[in-house]
């Protein structure tokens, strides 16, 4: 009975693995081929793809005996180049997760160092704060603001090395990142609290100026990082806000750091604004205030215009002093060695503008040059006037001398 | 009867030329897999990896006596050893076998399989024959006709 039974079950599965529809295994071959494709890009690990190699493997085995079959059907590619192509594909994979792992260790190592430097400038900055009240040494508290900037620098270089790898990352991927890559970068702007640590950068780089006084250099050199920052994250921050949709949206934060930025650009503009300004003051010359290169250049062409409408008024001798100690003490001197540079280099001045204030300044001279002129004509015509008086009295000297001579001559004849 | 006897020679010279023919031997047509088709509105079928199109809007009008019901209609076809195609499709009673010619496909073998229909046919290459499916039956079809596997 038991081998009725056998001969039965042995019956029905021949007859089940007979009856099998070739065109049927071969499309489910290609379609489970096929779904690795979507496995492997979606895979968020290397352990991911660990067990897709296993699956492929187990598909390999099922298909064992259809080789032959899949070889002939799988028109233009074959059994070996199909497993193979998803084989590459898991290999190639598994490179993005390789690099993925260092650029976590990397943006780890960063942090750690983030951390450390953003505690120090803390320290720092409230141990200035703590010496200008209690009013300690010049010395310690230039000490300390040196010591502070330089970390500041630190912390800065690092949060722009973050952004800037993401930008790395934009740029290498120019068309819409896949979901690996989106994690990528999520696990860039997470691990390395990228809102947090620009938001501190701008946040302390504002007290920063805020606490201290710096020199055209030094400020110069904080604009010129404040400008290539901002510049970076310009670039940057519309494609963070692009890959963070649906739940995860970061528009708003991308808006904050924004609008931190603006702010931060702003406040050194009107530090440099300022200290430019102080140039005047100390000189004291009266140019209204200005915290923009338009009012700069009208404020100090109405100062001009005002000088050269005043030359009357002042007379030659006063005007002309405003203009030397204008023109070639403060602006030749003092601004174009010092801000002037920073300011065009930072387009907070255009050469245009730049111009245009030299222009009047040689207008303003070119009322001298007239003065003088006038002046000189004035000797000329007097030098000339002498001589000729000279010359008269000379010849009339002469013609005397001459007629006593003639005189003297007959007497003695 | 000379005459009759040369003239016989002279016709059967002529035919034994005019008949003559090249063959090119062995040849094996059979494709590894079917191809599972469907019909346009019009009944055009085209199998892409062998760049072939033809209608089939009178296999249809043959099997149903009906030509108007051609349209999206999946259609199994497999050209065997042969080089005969293979045509059937669900709820046919036959197969048909079909040589090409001319720019046509003609017609050599209908092969009745199930007078109620084929439900689920599926054609597979078994050399020499082409295997035929239904459910748990299965068939070997050539251009001799079919046996009953089991």
């Amino acid at each position: 009975m038991k081998t009725v039974k056998l001969l039965m079950l042995i019956f029905v599965l021949s007859a089940a693995m007979y009856a099998q529809s070739d065109y049927e295994k071969v499309q489910n071959f290609k379609k489970e081929l096929s779904s690795f494709q979507g496995k492997i890009e979606r895979a968020d690990s290397a352990a991911v793809l660990d067990s897709l190699q296993a699956e492929l493997n187990d598909l390999k085995k099922k298909y064992k005996n259809d080789v032959e079959l899949l070889n002939k059907s799988l028109y233009p590619d074959d059994y070996n180049t199909s497993v193979a192509k998803v084989e590459n594909a898991i290999k190639l994979r598994r490179t993005d997760f390789t690099q993925i792992e260092e650029l976590v260790v990397e943006v780890g190592r960063l942090k750690g160092e983030m951390e450390k430097l953003n505690d120090k400038n803390t320290d720092l900055l409230s141990e200035i704060k703590r010496y200008q009240a209690i009013g300690g040494s010049p010395e310690q508290v230039q000490n300390l603001i040196s010591q502070l900037r330089k970390t500041l620098k630190q912390r800065d270089e690092l949060v722009r090395e973050m952004v800037d790898s993401l930008l790395i990352d934009f740029v290498n991927h120019p068309m819409t990142l896949n979901e690996a890559e989106k994690q990528e970068v999520y696990d860039k702007i997470e691990t390395g609290k990228l809102f947090y640590n620009i938001e501190k950068t701008i946040r302390d780089n504002m007290e920063f100026l805020r606490v201290t006084t710096l020199k055209p250099d030094d400020l110069g050199e904080v604009k010129e990082d404040q400008v290539q920052f901002f510049r970076l994250w310009k670039k940057v921050g519309p494609k963070i806000a692009d890959t963070y949709s649906g739940t995860k949206n970061k528009s708003g934060e991308v808006a904050y750091i924004n609008n931190l930025f603006s702010q931060w650009e702003q406040k050194v503009d009107n530090e440099i604004w300022k200290d430019v300004q102080t140039v005047f003051v100390k000189n004291n010359i009266d140019i209204e205030k200005f915290d923009s290169g338009e009012e700069f250049v009208d404020n100090v062409t109405a100062y001009i215009q005002e000088q050269m409408e005043s030359f009357d008024k002042l007379g030659y001798d006063e005007s002309y002093n405003n203009y030397t100690k204008f023109a070639d003490d403060v602006w030749k001197e003092d601004l174009r060695s010092s801000w002037l540079p920073i300011l065009v280099d930072n387009e907070m001045l255009t050469v245009d503008q730049y111009e245009a204030v030299n222009t009047k300044i040689d207008e303003w001279e070119s009322i001298y040059d007239v003065e003088s002129s006038t002046w000189w004509y004035f000797i000329v015509i007097i030098v000339v006037v002498v001589l000729l008086i000279a010359g008269f009295v000379f010849r009339k000297s002469a013609k005397k001398k001459r007629l006593k001579d003639i005189e003297n001559k007959d007497v003695e004849s | 009867m000379r005459k009759i006897l040369s003239g016989l020679a002279v016709v059967f010279l002529i035919t034994a030329c005019s008949s003559s023919s090249v063959l090119l031997e062995p040849a094996d047509f059979a494709w590894p897999i079917e191809s599972v088709l469907t019909t346009d509105a019009n009944g055009n079928v085209s199998i892409e990896r062998y760049s072939s199109e033809f209608n089939v809007t009178n296999l249809f009008t043959i099997e149903y006596g009906d030509s108007t019901i051609a349209a999206n209609k999946e259609v199994r076809i497999i050209r065997g050893q042969d080089g005969y195609y293979y045509m059937t499709a669900a709820g046919f009673k036959n197969v048909y076998l079909f040589f090409a010619k001319e720019g046509t496909l003609i017609l050599e073998k209908k092969v009745l399989v199930n007078a109620e229909g084929i439900s689920e046919p599926v054609f597979n290459q078994r050399k020499p024959y082409v295997e035929l499916i239904d459910g748990e039956m299965s068939y070997q079809i050539n251009s001799q006709g079919l046996k009953e596997v089991n």
